[in-house]
C-alpha cells in the first residue's frame, strides 16, 4: 500500500510499505527520535514528530491519461466557471493552467490535510502511532 | 560545486537547517532541454511535460551520468538505478505539483539575480521528505537525487539530477530531506 505521512511540521511524505505493521514500525521509530531530540537520518537535522498517516489501497498520485468526452466536457465547464471573472470573461492564459489542474493528482491543502484528490482508505492517528512507539 | 549549463543549471540544499548551503555536481538531461526546444518553442504534441514532477533518489553519482542517461534496473553504462527499486522499505518518489505556491508541495515564486556572470532566474520547490524508512532499502546508498515523472520506480524520464553531499545509507526510522532549485543562468 501507499501511505501519506503527515509530519507535525506540515510536511508530507509518500512511502511504500508492505504492511501496516511495517509502516507503524518505521513511523514510530522516527517519531520516537523526535521526542528524544535525535537526528532525522544520515544527513543530520532534527527528527520530526508525526501527526497522522493516511493509507491508500491504490496509488493516490495516479492520474487519468484519458477521460470520456462527457466527463471532460463537464470538468472543462466547471474549470471555465472557476477562472471566469465577474464579467464572465476568461483569460486564455489561465485556461492552460486550469486544464493542467484537471490532470494533477494533488490539491491545495492545509498543513495536516491530504495533498491528494482521492480519499484515503484509512487514517492512523497520533494515538495509533504513539501506541506503536 | 555548480556546473553551469548553456540553458540552465541547478543546485540544491539538502537540509535547510544547516548554516551553509551545499553546492554539488548537477546535470540537466536531454529531456529537459527537449521540453524547451520542442514543447516551449515548437508546441510539440509528443514531447510534453509530465502531469506532476517526481523527486527520487539514485545510487549513482552525477559524475557517472550522461545527458542521455535512463532509469533502468540494469546497472551498466550510464544507466541510473533508483534507490529502493527492489525493496522500497518505505521509499517512494515524492510528488512536486505543477503549480506555484498553491498549498501542496509545489514550486516557489521565481526570482531573478542580476549578478554578472553567476546570476540568473531561479525557482525552488518545497522541501520533500523521503521515508521514514522501515529498514535498509535495496538498493541502498543514495548518491544523488533526480527529477522524473510517474510513480513507477526505475521508470520514466530523467530531467535533472544532483549529487547528495555524501552517500546516504538508510536504516529503520531514517528520513532524507531534499530541496530542489532550478536556476537558469
Amino acid at each position: 500500500m501507499v501511505y501519506e505521512i503527515i509530519w507535525e511540521s506540515g510536511e508530507h511524505s509518500l512511502a511504500n510499505y508492505d504492511s501496516e505493521e511495517e509502516m507503524l514500525s518505521a513511523v514510530a521509530a522516527h517519531h520516537n527520535r523526535a521526542k528524544s531530540g535525535e537526528k532525522a537520518g544520515p544527513a543530520g537535522g532534527p527528527a520530526t514528530r508525526v501527526a497522522k498517516v493516511f493509507a491508500y489501497k491504490s496509488d493516490p498520485t495516479a492520474t487519468e491519461d484519458s477521460l470520456s468526452a462527457d466527463v471532460l466536457k463537464a470538468e472543462l465547464a466547471a474549470a471555465v466557471d472557476d477562472i471566469a471573472d465577474e464579467n464572465g470573461v476568461v483569460a486564455l492564459g489561465d485556461l492552460f493552467g486550469a486544464v493542467q489542474k484537471l490532470r494533477s493528482s494533488t490539491v491545495a491543502s492545509g498543513p495536516h490535510e491530504s495533498n491528494y484528490k482521492v480519499k484515503e482508505d484509512k487514517t492512523f492517528t497520533i494515538a495509533d502511532i504513539e501506541k506503536a512507539a | 560545486m555548480n556546473e553551469f549549463e548553456p540553458t540552465m543549471h541547478l543546485h540544491h540544499q539538502e537540509v535547510p537547517q544547516e548554516r551553509f548551503s551545499e553546492h554539488n555536481a548537477v546535470i540537466v538531461f536531454q529531456r529537459m532541454s527537449q521540453l524547451l526546444t520542442d514543447y516551449v518553442l515548437g508546441a510539440s504534441g509528443t514531447i510534453t511535460p509530465p502531469t506532476d514532477w517526481r523527486a527520487g533518489l539514485a545510487t549513482l553519482a552525477v559524475s557517472t551520468m550522461a545527458r542521455n542517461s535512463v532509469l533502468s534496473v540494469t546497472v551498466s553504462g550510464t544507466n541510473v538505478n533508483e534507490l529502493g527499486s527492489t525493496t522500497p522499505a518505505g521509499y517512494a518518489r515524492q510528488v512536486i505539483a505543477k503549480s506555484i505556491n498553491q498549498g501542496a508541495i509545489d514550486w516557489g515564486t521565481s526570482t531573478f539575480d542580476n549578478t554578472p556572470s553567476t546570476g540568473g532566474q531561479s525557482s525552488a520547490a518545497d522541501q520533500v521528505t523521503f521515508g521514514a524508512f522501515s529498514g535498509a532499502p535495496s538498493p541502498n546508498g543514495a548518491d544523488s537525487w533526480f527529477l522524473s515523472d510517474g510513480a513507477t520506480l526505475n521508470a520514466g524520464q530523467l530531467y535533472v539530477a544532483g549529487d547528495t553531499a555524501a552517500e546516504r545509507i538508510f536504516a529503520n526510522g531514517d528520513t532524507e530531506k531534499v530541496t530542489i532549485t532550478i536556476k537558469a543562468g
